[in-house]
């Protein structure tokens, strides 16, 4: 028996050997599958090798491989009628636009912010300057030290109130007002979306003048 | 890598649109899913349509398969979907006779008798896979101690070629060196009646 066929590392039935028990390196298998498919003779030892790991678990899976090819040739025949299938790809990359995208409207809005920052320091420096007696009567959270007396778990419950306190009346009207806006542009992209589906071309214009 | 992985790099070359990778697929589970697809339905012609019907069902599903399980696990479980599903479409519309039908106690394939034919098999056919039996045991028979072990324990045992190499206690290199070398010899002993019906492109 010749236990000593060409054993070199470059010899592509290497690799479909190393491919058929999942163990040839990640970037092989491309390559590998394109000498597959390229080669008969590659395409004969790749069933070849399955053949005989069947045979050695079980011996009714020794098909005859006239059989097994026509198998095959009648499954492409079916896959060439089939869409082309891609497997949705995750979102690696969806901070790249958006940063590129948002130089223009950050310089637009520069001023205003400018001048909101100036109005918050006013504001600051109004109330550091008022009577002191205003200052017992203010923010909730300064005075829960004070409380420092009464037992821990009774201190936490003001501190949390305090906290809260200024949130709901006006924080969740704002709130709701932005997810509106988000809502109402996605779902107008989302419906421009299907009409656009077969050609590429109409679909930018579409989004261009919804965004405007 | 164990063996209820190995068809993953497989499955990540094909979601990535590669079709051939699939096609690869297709012909190492092939023998497995027609015989399992076998087991519930006796009429041949049948249980190749029901086997090309899982492939197309696979091939269409396979970009959303998660792995939470083996591949092969997966695709049994379409392979006997689709094959009670046929079979429950005869019930209702029966234009393949009652026959068709494997009975429930011939579930083990080996129950079979070696001179009872299911429909579609030859006596040909029959002859082909005794022979090719024979020569794939004759030549592991053949085979050096070193890579007679070696792909027993790959194709019998299923172990990964890091598990063989710490059997063995040989590099890991060796291992899918001596995996290979052994598929070579048995391939080669194979070859006359592998190439006996040449043409189609595989």
């Amino acid at each position: 028996m010749n236990n000593d066929p060409v054993d070199a590392a470059d010899d592509p039935r290497r690799l479909l050997s190393a491919m058929a028990d999942g163990e040839a390196d990640a970037a092989e298998v491309g390559p590998g599958c394109a000498a597959w498919a390229a080669d008969d003779e590659l395409g004969r030892r790749w069933h070849a090798y399955h053949l005989i790991g069947d045979v050695l678990r079980s011996e009714d899976l020794a098909h005859s491989p006239a059989r097994d090819q026509a198998f095959l040739q009648r499954l492409r025949l079916r896959l060439d009628d089939e869409p082309a299938v891609l497997a949705p790809q995750p979102l690696q990359q969806p901070q790249p636009a958006p940063v590129a995208a948002a130089p223009r409207p950050a310089r637009r809005w520069m001023p205003m912010a400018l001048a909101a920052g100036v109005m918050a320091l006013a504001t600051v420096l109004v109330v550091s300057l008022a009577p002191s007696t205003q200052g017992t009567a203010g923010p909730s959270l300064a005075r829960a030290p004070d409380a420092s007396a009464v037992p821990v778990a009774t201190v936490a419950e003001p501190a949390l109130q305090a906290q809260a306190e200024p949130v709901p009346p006006g924080g969740r009207v704002l709130r709701d007002a932005q997810l509106d806006r988000y809502l109402r542009a996605h779902r107008e992209y989302a419906t421009a979306l299907p009409g656009s589906l077969p050609g590429g071309a109409g679909r930018s214009i579409t989004t261009v003048a919804l965004d405007r | 890598m164990n063996a209820a992985d190995s068809d993953a790099q497989l499955v990540e070359r094909f979601k990535r649109g590669d079709r051939r990778a699939f096609e690869m697929l297709v012909v190492k589970y092939q023998r497995r899913i027609e015989r399992l697809i076998a087991r519930m339905v006796r009429d041949a012609d049948l249980v190749e349509d029901i086997a090309q019907e899982t492939f197309i069902r696979a091939y269409r599903a396979l970009p959303q398969f998660r792995g939470e399980s083996a591949f092969y696990t997966w695709l049994y479980r379409i392979a006997v979907n689709s094959a009670k599903k046929a079979l429950a479409d005869l019930k209702r519309d029966p234009v393949i006779p009652e026959s068709a039908f494997a009975q429930r106690d011939e579930d083990d394939e080996t129950s079979r008798g070696a001179t009872e034919l299911t429909d579609g098999e030859t006596p040909e056919s029959l002859l082909a896979s005794k022979e090719i039996a024979a020569t794939v045991n004759a030549a592991i028979e053949a085979l050096s101690d070193d890579l007679r072990q070696a792909i027993t324990l790959r194709e019998i045992e299923g172990l990964s070629y890091e598990e063989i190499a710490e059997a063995m206690n040989c590099p890991i290199g060796t291992v899918r060196s001596r995996i290979f070398r052994a598929r070579e010899a048995i391939a080669e002993r194979l070859r006359p009646h592998i190439d006996a019906k040449e043409g189609k492109r595989w």
